[in-house]
């Protein structure tokens, strides 16, 4: 049994979006996994999942991210997205008070339907648009290029004068805080455009995965239903040009 | 008035065939609404949770006989995805060419059957599936494996023009093999039931051999066995994968909808700015507005919600097919090595390996092997244990089916499964105390539910609609290896049809059922 201990372990966790609709949940994962996607590719038109590396000094998390693909839009959302979702990222607009409501329903919609076991981090995105600092969080994300953010074609996106800014904001960040304290849920206001909050979400969320668990559960053969664990044992690949290559990391 | 919203194609009902139709309909460009009355995915191939299942079985009690239903003391009702289309799926078929064209395989996960056992004289055998087995079985003597493995490359080749089955196509196969290939009695239930997996002793030779040259092709794609398993609940976890594929591609997707009204658009549209092909409104409770489409694509159970739809014509009573089912869980993980003759390890498998759970394996009852048994047909029980993840861990679910022939007079499916599952329980060792063959205690049943379906037998009956701007999926058929491929076959046509009155032009060449797949799109490689 101690035999794969040294080696840096390499592992596969789901990762579903929820939120309502225009409050960037896949810009959001755009800017996370933007060295991946093509610039002209419409965001949530034609991706199954999103993958990603993400490493964690001796450990790398592979998210396979997940878009509501609009089925949420009339609460029709299938059993299957929730399935074995290790993380999941709640997204709210912090100049929409209803979408913290919203986000809300959905946190409690996840309790009631995901994994126990699940890490749920809650991001108030569009920060850029309520900052009353003009310049776009320096030095977070080494690849700030513009042009697909704001590819779910979301309004009002454009910037806006620091100091009517600041007053679009609806929901002030002390208390999405508090809220997210009380319900347990990991906290980041981000901002898709530039870039703030976003790589630190993910690495948090990362942080938060229960690693060794999923590991140990897979290792232990075909006792691992419902862990989220893969069965390395009797599972068949049934595309085999469809298995999972090595992909790059930018966080 | 409000012009609502338009859509190229409503699709009614999110069973396989219509899923899978709307999955490819969007692929090809199309704007596809789909709805369900149901507040879950998958119509009558759905995977429910146990309190789904039984209110389930309260609402179809009043269309079938035989329906019940027990809550023993199961887990929570949401650790369960139970089937209510069980199926085994051929490795090589329709239904996995579309699982792989649509990349709707990369949602599921699939496990290869692990043991077939079919039960002869008393006792469960393993069912010898290739050369190899053959070659190793203890039960067959030398005469009797020289004349399974004549027929067996009999079957695995181009049979048609065959000297045997000349004059004897449609000859029961239980008769063709005794006069043909002079089998014993308790091979030709093999080859017939556990190989072939016929249904009833009346089942005909070229169709069994047809099938049964299927399954024996498809051996060694994924594995020794021919068949997969879906895990979490099977058929309906894909139908589920293939809604999920056409939300990708643009689709909009409303459950738990009530269909106040299908209105034909009138034929001259008073508002110029409507489009002028739309040809029905949809007034949903769910939606704001009404919609609209030019064509729609219904599950024969919607049928009775559209305009100018004569439903009772398909009605062909004498070829029914009718089949029983039992969904039953066990409070126990059951060993690999129950099943076999003595309760020991099949003859390779060394002392050394650890002993493991069942997740994915058949049994086959013959017609009239169980002495206490009165099924008219073969009754089968696909085994899901935990590895196939649709109930709790340390459980196990146990499908039976059994198809029945129209005249059959049936008054509870529990009562016809009754002593076959009596039989499964006494041959099971449970996983916890793999050593102690004699533990006299069964295993719990914690939930138990039986019912009845109709459906179309194996060819699909003809679309005898009134209305030139609706496409039916008529129901699947039972057989549990064969109904994932009859969803993917149907659904075929049913793209073909759709385009065809949708007018897409396709002077070009025929559009693909799945174009090809963007390697890139979901997967990413540098």
């Amino acid at each position: 049994m101690a035999e794969a201990a040294a080696a840096p372990a390499s592992v596969q966790v789901k990762l579903v979006l929820l939120g309502e609709a225009a409050v960037g949940k896949s810009s959001v994962v755009l800017r996370f996994v933007q060295n991946e996607f093509q610039e002209n590719k419409e965001p949530t038109i034609g991706a199954a999942f999103l993958t990603q590396k993400c490493r964690l000094e001796d450990r790398v998390l592979r998210y396979e991210i997940w878009d509501t693909a609009g089925q949420e839009r009339f609460h029709s959302l299938a059993p299957m997205y929730y399935r074995n979702a290790q993380a999941a990222v709640v997204v709210y607009d912090v100049t929409k008070a209803v979408s913290l409501d919203k986000a809300k329903s959905w946190v409690k919609e996840l309790q009631r339907q995901a994994n126990p076991n699940i890490v749920i981090a809650l991001a108030g995105n569009k920060v850029d648009l309520v900052n009353s600092t003009s310049s776009p969080a320096a030095g977070v994300s080494s690849d700030a290029e513009d042009e697909p953010d704001d590819a779910t074609a979301t309004p009002n996106e454009s910037s806006t004068g620091a100091a009517e800014s600041e007053s679009l904001r609806q929901v002030p960040r002390e208390e999405a805080q508090a809220y997210a304290t009380e319900a347990g849920l990991l906290f980041f206001e981000t901002s898709a455009k530039t870039g703030e909050g976003v790589v630190e979400l993910f690495t948090e969320i990362a942080k938060k995965i229960p690693i060794e668990h999923i590991l140990a559960s897979s290792r232990t053969g075909n006792r691992n239903a419902g862990s989220g664990g893969r069965n390395q044992d009797q599972g068949v690949t049934l595309d085999a040009n469809s298995a999972k290559r090595a992909d790059a990391c930018n966080c | 008035m409000d012009t609502g919203s338009a859509f190229d194609v409503v699709v009614l009902g999110t069973g396989l065939t219509e899923s899978i139709s709307a999955a490819a309909l969007a692929k090809a460009g199309l704007s596809v609404l789909q709805v369900d009355t149901n507040s879950y995915y998958g119509s009558n191939e759905a995977c429910l949770t146990t309190k789904e299942l039984l209110s389930w079985l309260e609402t179809s009690s009043s269309e079938f006989v035989g329906c019940s239903g027990q809550e023993l003391g199961a887990s929570s009702s949401r650790s369960y995805a139970l089937s209510l289309a069980p199926s085994i799926i051929p490795a090589t078929g329709p239904l996995i060419s579309s699982l792989i064209g649509s990349g709707v395989s990369r949602y599921g996960e699939f496990k290869l059957m692990q043991k077939l056992s079919v039960f002869l004289d008393g006792k469960f055998r393993k069912v010898p599936g290739n050369k190899e087995d053959i070659f190793k079985s203890k039960d067959l003597s030398l005469i009797d494996k020289r004349k399974l493995m004549r027929f067996l490359t009999f079957a695995m080749g181009d049979f048609e023009n065959a000297e045997e089955l000349k004059g004897q196509e449609s000859t029961p196969f239980v008769q063709f093999l005794k006069n043909a290939f002079l089998l014993t009695d308790a091979l030709i239930k093999t080859i017939a039931y556990a190989l072939a997996l016929n249904t009833l002793a009346t089942d005909q030779t070229l169709d069994s051999l047809k099938r049964l040259r299927t399954f024996l092709r498809s051996s060694g794609k994924y594995g020794p066995s021919p068949f997969l398993v879906g895990l979490f609940g099977g058929l309906g976890e894909l139908s589920q994968g293939f809604c999920r594929s056409c939300a990708v591609s643009g689709g909009t997707y409303m459950l738990n909808q009530g269909i106040e009204s299908i209105a034909p658009s009138s034929s001259q549209p008073s508002n110029p700015s409507e489009n002028a092909r739309n040809s029905f409104r949809l007034t949903l409770s769910g939606a704001p507005e009404t919609m609209a489409c030019k064509l729609i694509v219904s599950s024969r159970d919607f049928s009775r919600y559209l305009p100018n739809t004569d439903v009772e014509s398909t009605q062909g009573s004498s070829e029914q097919e009718i089949t029983a089912y039992g969904i039953v869980v066990l409070k126990t993980s059951i060993s690999l090595n129950s099943f076999s003759d003595d309760g020991t390890p099949d003859e390779e498998s060394s002392s050394d390996e650890p002993e493991k759970i069942i997740d994915a394996g058949m049994l086959v009852f013959p017609p009239g092997e169980l002495v206490a048994g009165n099924a008219p047909g073969a009754v089968n029980v696909l085994i899901n244990g935990e590895g196939v993840s649709s109930c709790p861990r340390g459980e196990t679910v146990l499908y039976f089916t059994s198809r029945l022939p129209p005249e059959f007079a049936l008054d509870f499916a529990e009562h016809l499964f009754a002593s076959y599952l009596d039989a499964t329980l006494s041959a099971i060792i449970p996983w916890q105390n793999p050593n102690k063959a004699e533990d006299p205690t069964l295993p719990d049943v914690i939930f138990k539910a039986f019912y009845t379906r109709r459906a179309s037998p194996y060819p699909s009956t003809t679309d005898r609609l009134h209305d030139e701007n609706v496409v039916l999926c008529e129901p699947l058929t039972s057989h549990i290896a064969l109904n994932g491929d009859d969803a993917a076959k149907k659904a075929e046509m049913v793209f073909r049809t759709a385009l065809k009155k949708l007018g897409v032009d396709e002077s070009d060449g025929r559009l693909p059922f799945w174009p090809p797949l963007d390697i890139d799109g979901d997967d990413d490689d540098d």
